[in-house]
Order: structure tokens, then sequence, then C-alpha cells
């Protein structure tokens, strides 16, 4: 494996465990971040309002953690560093560790790798760790994602 | 949803439910979502949102994204917390996925508090979670933690 500016699938016999994904870097805006919390309808103060949020000690308002699954975004890590999710892969397992806050405006750097594969009553599993920083560099979470992952080349450019 | 004391969070205690229909409009958003973060101007809707993907897939209908079910825990926590900073800044979360979501399923969130640690500095308490459909089959299984 290597990473490539030419889309390529990225099959289950292909991946390869250590294999690191190239750099994902993400800006988080305000826009993003509001529009999460609308869709989740979350109404706690310190992710809606600057100025709880500054009561509670922060500078602005804060991203719902759960935004990792945006500005770290599997897919998009893979996309960028040139290879396709198969159409059919299916979101097995999660976990995930949040660190310290992400506000509108943050810089997030996210690296991904291939953790393990494994096959299970006819099913085949990829698993990632990806880990974010923001732009000083302090670490902000950590995810583990596991998903289905089939053995035909059935992509499509897609999340 | 009432926040607890962290003075009053024991063994046992039953955090209050969230229920949410997932409908198509939310999977559809959360697609919307990823094309405002994807780098590729031809990124397209995913088999959770277009029908024809979906009918090549085991599932043969859209079901919705695990990300977006899953992220409904972080309400239920973030909510019940005596201080959500508990949760920006020390949380932690794994699910499972153990059925599939379809569109108009009316999901309820539960969580129980399995243990409650005490260090020097701090005290984290640990959940278990799970979410019900509407039929009270389990989705989604997993563990929370948090700092109190």
């Amino acid at each position: 494996m290597s990473n490539s500016t030419t889309p390529t699938p990225l099959t289950y016999e292909e991946a390869q465990v250590g294999f690191e994904f190239t750099p994902y870097v993400f800006h988080v805006t305000r826009d993003l971040v509001d529009r999460l919390a609308d869709l989740l309808k979350e109404d706690l103060p310190v992710f809606r309002d600057p100025t709880s949020a500054k009561d509670a000690g922060y500078s602005d308002i804060v991203s719902i953690p759960v935004l990792m699954n945006c500005y770290a975004h599997f897919i998009a890590i893979m996309d960028s560093a040139g290879y396709l999710r198969p159409g059919e892969s299916f979101h097995s397992r999660s976990g995930f560790k949040f660190i310290a806050p992400v506000f509108p405006g943050d810089t997030i750097t996210s690296k991904m790798k291939i953790v393990d594969k494994w096959m299970k009553r006819d099913h085949q599993y990829l698993a990632f760790n990806i880990e974010s920083r923001n732009q000083n560099g302090d670490l902000v979470a950590e995810k583990y994602h596991a998903s289905v992952w089939p053995s035909e080349a059935t992509v499509r450019p897609s999340p | 949803m009432t926040q607890a004391a962290s003075t009053d969070i024991k063994k046992g205690d039953s955090l209050p439910t969230l229920t949410r229909t997932i409908t198509e409009e939310m999977v559809i958003a959360y697609e919307e979502l990823f094309e405002r973060i994807a780098a590729r101007s031809d990124w397209k809707a995913s088999f959770h949102a277009d029908p024809e993907a979906a009918a090549r897939t085991m599932y043969q209908e859209p079901i919705a994204q695990g990300v977006l079910t899953e992220a409904l825990f972080s309400v239920l926590i973030s909510r019940w917390l005596p201080d959500p900073r508990g949760w920006i800044e020390g949380g932690t979360l794994t699910t499972k996925f153990i059925a599939p979501v379809w569109y108009g399923d009316t999901l309820t969130y539960h969580a129980e508090v399995t243990n409650i640690e005490h260090s020097d500095s701090s005290s984290t308490v640990h959940l278990n979670i799970w979410a019900e459909d509407q039929n009270n089959k389990k989705v989604i299984v997993g563990q929370a933690s948090a700092l109190l």
C-alpha cells in the first residue's frame, strides 16, 4: 500500500495492518458545529451559546465531541490518501476517547492507521485507529473504528 | 432531562432515557454534513441515503448511519452529567452495532451506572449503554465513561 493521488479501491486483501494514511487536515467551521448540534437537537448551552460557554471557562462554543466523526471521518481520510471505500462496507464498532475541546476555527490534523483485519462468521473486518490534534499540537480525541469490509472492488466515491 | 448531582450518583442508577425517531431527513442531513467535509467534488450520497445503492447491499434498503445513531449517546450523557466538561474533556464511548436502524425507527437510548472510580484528583463514572428500537430490540450496545 502507498498514499497516492490516484483513487484506488481499498479491498480487504490489499489492506495492510500498520499502514498509515497521509495526515488529514480539516478546518472546523462554526457552520459545521452548529449543523451537528441542530441535527442531534443538542441544546446544552455550552454547545450553543458563546456566553454560556465562556461562563464554563471556554473561549467559544464547544463542538459536540462526536464531531470527530466529521473532522476525522475515516472515509474522508482514506479518500484524501487516494483510497476509496468499497460501497458495501458497514460500520461495526466504534471507540472514542474525548480529551480536549474542539472549537470553531480550530484546524485539526488526524492520523489514521490500519490496526487490525480479521474474519468472523463469513464476514471480513478492517479496524482503524485515528488520532486527532489541534493547531497547537494538543491531542483532542482518539477513535477506533471497525467495519465489515468486502473483497470485491465494488467501489463508489462516497461516504 | 435532569442533570445529576455528582454526590448523588451511585452504582445501579439509570439515566433518564432519550427517545428519537431516526427520520430520512436526519439521515440525509448527516450525508450533507459529509458532503461539506469531503475533499472530492464528486462525493455522492452513500447507500444510507441512496435507495439504488442500498438495493445492492445485503440490507437492500437504506439504513441509518452508525455514526448518526451512536452520536445520540453523546446527547444522553452530556445532558445528565453535573458538568458536561467531564464528557468533553474526559469522556469515552464504545459502541457495537448489532442490528440495522431503518428510516422511521424510534430509538430509546439507555444508560446505567456500573461503577464509580475515585482517584486523588477526580472521579470517573462508568456506564453500560444501549439503544432499543420501537420493538424493544437492542440495536446498539456499549460502554461509556465520564469525569465527575
